[in-house]
């Protein structure tokens, strides 16, 4: 991630001596700028396409918000008209709309698949009613069940009204009752999409997105003053290996242990480049930075501040009080204790540990400029450690018998990778897995603030001689401009979720911009980002980070203290200092 | 040694990490059975940020609607929520 930069020969290796000049051609011909621009023209056009086209369903909402409302205020518990409510309304989303289905139909990544990897790309007629046929018998056994329990669950609730719900006996039967029948209506929709299974053909529409991403970033390029027809030539190439490493994604094995696309487009990237050697005629298209920036401007929209309050008090508590306490104290370990003689490793390593993974490391390892190897060795431990964890992490709650929304917290705030802490809650149980889920997407949202801050510590401090003073136009010339952007965009759609209310703003920005276009578009720019960090890396490079194996000691100790801190946070705020809230979900 | 000859021999590894390692997980107790949990409620276990899966949107609405819906009807509480495992 190191931009080429001018060193005084008086001076130690990681000092910058830019010059200090910004000028009005830097906004076209910078990298920096350039994926600003371009991030926000994507963030725009996605506005143009959601915003003027509500679903019509959305004039719903004020009657289920009502019936929640008035059923709140009926019973002592959650009744069967509150939860049809409460799913009525979360099934509203902009992106369900056909044009929504559209996009993300052309945008898609390729399929699950087992053995054949054909699988993932192309899906016949029959091979889709080959692959329902074996579970509709078991979806109509689970409508039945899913009837049978509403029948159950209106009767326990009937004869709690009846008593008009001074009976605490019949209102825990109807609690329950209408809690089996929630249950038996997942198992029942679950069974519903595995007998569902519908036929597809990506190879055209990923065909199309070559050419698209191509021409996108190539005119870029052109603007910048690089050449599009090499960037042209080369693309498709990088693009394939993309495709590949979600290809490896999506296979069964790997999709169970969390292995996700980053991981296995530098591992393709790099066997190509420690091989046969990355062709010269590829050479122009393997834009790491290009592409990782643009991603990152796409990412900061998706940073909505409000989101920070989705759990309420504690969730901040266990999220935002934790995590920077970690962050900072891991960093402090790495440099004092452990000696690590990296900075830039050693704060990616402590983001991806503390934050969340892979999404803090690209953002942190970007903000302080970061060597590709160390992002590289980063997600690297990240992925090893997160597999490990979410398995150990649930089976070790279950032994000592933690409660759910405790165990939810817990691996919400310490498994790294967002993915694997929902397989991790799931494992658990369902209160599980939407605490854990929230937390994470809590954690998710502090890495605008995390980036944002390690750009400004390490222009203003780490990038300089010992005692020199930096003035604040140094800070401007050295500050990574991209961050801008992605801070920028995390302001402009936090006031626009807050500004539409958050039964809009999540119907049109969450369920509309964001996952039905922008985070789409995200990925992809990261995965071939991913795949040209792997072209561009020489295995030998990975040797001196590896001496003494103080990544593994760092990542270990930050993780076990990541580990103890948050469990006890997490029982403090949601069983003590917020018993109220916690009794409430 | 020939490169392309290397390039294969390392395609061969990574397929026999793929489905040789891989498969260990049939092996291992929890870990079987997150895989069946993850194939059951059709997680993407490798999402990187809250918005690449649906389970961060059911779970924040359904927190939301418990929080701004709180039951508190007339009438006796219940016993106690169970928040055991």
């Amino acid at each position: 991630m190191a931009e080429t930069q001018i060193r005084s020969q008086a001076e130690p290796e990681y000092v910058t001596v830019e010059s200090g000049k910004t000028r009005l051609k830097d906004l076209y011909t910078k990298e920096d700028w350039m994926a600003i621009w371009m991030g926000f023209l994507l963030l725009i056009i996605g506005l143009l396409i959601y915003l003027p086209r509500p679903p019509e369903k959305a004039a719903e909402i004020p009657k289920y918000n009502t019936i929640m409302k008035e059923e709140a205020a009926k019973a002592p518990f959650h009744t069967i008209e509150w939860y049809n409510a409460s799913s009525s309304k979360k099934g509203i989303r902009a992106r369900d709309q056909d044009f929504g289905k559209t996009i993300q139909n052309f945008f898609a990544a390729p399929s699950d698949w087992r053995s054949n990897p054909l699988d993932a790309l192309y899906r016949s007629e029959d091979a889709a009613k080959a692959m329902s046929a074996p579970h509709k018998e078991a979806a109509e056994r689970a409508k039945a069940a899913e009837d049978a329990s509403l029948a159950a669950a209106k009767t326990a609730q009937a004869a709690a009204a009846a008593a008009a719900f001074k009976d605490t006996a019949l209102n825990d039967q109807a609690e329950k009752a209408i809690k089996d029948w929630q249950s038996a209506k997942d198992k029942s929709s679950k069974a519903r999409a595995k007998a569902g299974v519908k036929p597809f053909n990506r190879i055209p529409y990923l065909i199309g997105l070559c050419i698209i991403l191509g021409l996108f970033f190539g005119i870029g390029k052109a603007i910048m003053g690089a050449s599009f027809g090499r960037f042209a030539v080369g693309f498709p190439a990088v693009f394939v290996i993309a495709v590949l490493a979600y290809m490896a994604e999506t296979q069964a094995l790997m999709k169970h242990w969390g292995f996700g696309f980053p991981l296995w487009a530098i591992a393709f990237g790099m066997l190509i480049s420690n091989t046969i050697g990355t062709p010269k005629w590829i050479q122009p298209a393997v834009q790491t930075e290009y592409f990782i920036k643009t991603g990152l401007v796409l990412l900061g929209a998706e940073i909505l501040m409000n989101k920070i309050l989705a759990i309420g008090t504690p969730g901040i508590f266990v999220a935002w009080v934790c995590t920077p306490t970690i962050l900072i104290v891991t960093y402090w370990f790495g440099q004092r204790v452990i000696k690590m003689p990296s900075k830039t490793l050693n704060i990616t390593i402590s983001a991806d540990m503390s934050v969340c993974g892979v999404s803090a490391a690209i953002a942190t390892a970007a903000a302080c400029r970061a060597k590709k190897e160390e992002l590289t060795l980063a997600i690297g431990l990240s992925m090893v450690f997160t597999a490990v964890c979410m398995v150990a992490q649930p089976a070790f709650a279950r032994l000592v018998g933690m409660p759910q929304i405790l165990a939810g917290a817990w691996m919400g705030g310490t498994i790294d990778s967002t993915g694997a802490v929902a397989a991790a809650g799931a494992f658990y149980g369902e209160t599980a897995l939407y605490v854990a889920a929230t937390i994470k997407m809590i954690q998710n949202v502090l890495i605008g603030a995390t980036a944002f801050g390690v750009a400004v510590y390490w222009c203003a401090k780490v990038d300089c001689t010992p005692g020199q003073q930096v003035s604040w136009w140094e800070i401007w010339y050295r500050f990574p401009k991209f961050v801008l952007g992605f801070i920028f965009a995390s302001i402009i759609f936090s006031f626009i979720d807050a500004g539409m209310g958050k039964d809009m703003s999540t119907v049109m920005i969450d369920q509309g911009v964001l996952r039905g276009f922008t985070r789409i578009a995200r990925e992809w720019f990261f995965a071939l980002a991913f795949t040209s960090i792997g072209l561009d890396t020489n295995f030998r490079e990975f040797g001196p980070y590896m001496k003494g194996g103080k990544p593994l000691i760092l990542y270990v100790s930050g993780q076990s203290f990541d580990l103890t801190l948050t469990l006890f946070m997490a029982w403090l705020m949601f069983y003590v200092v917020f018993a109220h809230i916690t009794a409430a979900l | 040694m020939n490169p392309w000859l290397k390039l294969c021999i390392g395609f061969a590894l990574i397929l026999f990490f793929m489905f040789g390692i891989g498969s260990l997980s049939k092996f291992i107790p929890g870990a079987r059975r997150m895989a069946q949990v993850i194939e059951e409620y059709d997680i993407r276990a490798t999402a990187i940020y809250y918005t690449d899966f649906d389970e961060s949107y059911e779970g924040s609405e359904s927190i939301r609607h418990k929080l701004e819906y709180t039951p508190h009807g007339k009438g006796a509480p219940s016993a106690g929520r169970d928040c055991s495992p």
